[in-house]
């Protein structure tokens, strides 16, 4: 009868944080197409969420590019924050060949906060970039964050290949409740960005050359030591 | 005249084999641990990665 009385005590709380974190789920979207989530939830005083997503993005010229990534949003001790992190990179296209024209891929993570108190003051945003080492002449990368449509100030354009640290902030005003924060990264892939190989054919290639030494060493051992004997 | 028999040298003793076992695993060891960093790099995520926070208060001005 406790035991019972027990699950009905522990199963309504349960569902009710289960609940909060489903409202509260950030979406992502690519090229303003929702790829994780229909639309962004709202967090309140000292809601958190976070997760991640993997997905194939194929642009009308076929060409197809790998996202993955991980996001984190939260609002505690009036502060809000939003957190964002994407791996793009070109897969190939249906003639299995480097990419012919120009593809932009915006991604946004947008996250809903239901601010108490007065959200106007000072945002601060921060970004690390670089691009793939197989990307055509022109490509660039860059970052944005808005709150209710207004910017912190843009991060980039960056073309290089080693990461390169970026921070922005901005004092905002006539912002309202619910806050709309929207963190957003642009890849502008030029053409001739060639495909990147899969982690795991990567991961082959070590392994083979690691096969491929040992080999060669265990060949040279069996020669001195046959040279030794015949001596 | 006697006639010299030579061992092929392509054959190995037991001890031998043994042997070539242990530094097989022994060069395993090396060898991994030169492919390790080229291997984590293959599979280390490359992203951007950024993140905002706000809002801050103005510090208060000293007169």
């Amino acid at each position: 009868m406790y035991l019972s009385r027990l699950k009905s005590i522990t199963v309504l709380p349960v569902a009710l944080l289960a609940l909060s974190q489903f409202c509260a789920a950030a979406e992502v979207t690519a090229n303003a197409a929702a790829e994780v989530g229909t639309s962004p939830g709202t967090l309140n005083g000292g809601d958190s969420t976070s997760g991640t997503f993997s997905f194939i993005y194929t642009f009308a010229d076929t060409d197809m590019y790998s996202v993955s990534g991980s996001y984190s949003t939260s609002y505690i001790g009036g502060t809000t924050k939003i957190a964002f992190t994407t791996d793009v990179g070109y897969i190939g296209n249906s003639t299995h060949t480097v990419t012919s024209s120009t593809d932009v891929l915006t991604l946004d993570l947008l996250q809903d906060y239901n601010f108490t108190g007065n959200p106007n003051g000072l945002y601060s945003s921060h970004s690390i970039l670089f691009l793939p080492p197989v990307t055509g002449a022109g490509s660039f990368t860059e970052a944005q964050v808005f709150y209710d449509s207004q910017s912190t100030g843009l991060m980039g354009p960056y073309s290089g290949t080693t990461p390169q640290s970026f921070s922005t902030s901005a004092t905002l005003n006539g912002l309202t409740t619910p806050l709309d924060a929207n963190f957003q990264f642009v890849y502008s892939f030029a053409p001739g960005t060639a495909p990147i190989p899969e982690p795991t054919e990567a991961g082959l290639w070590g392994l083979g050359l690691v096969a491929l030494g040992l080999f060669a060493e265990h060949r040279r051992k069996r020669i001195h030591r046959n040279t030794g004997r015949e001596n | 005249m006697e006639k010299e028999t030579r061992t092929p040298p392509s054959y190995l003793t037991d001890d031998d084999e043994v042997d070539s076992r242990r530094d097989i695993v022994r060069k395993l060891g090396k060898y991994a641990t030169y492919a390790a960093p080229f291997t984590v790099l293959a599979f280390s995520a490359k992203a951007d990665t950024g993140s905002s926070t706000g809002p801050s208060a103005r510090r208060a001005r000293k007169h």
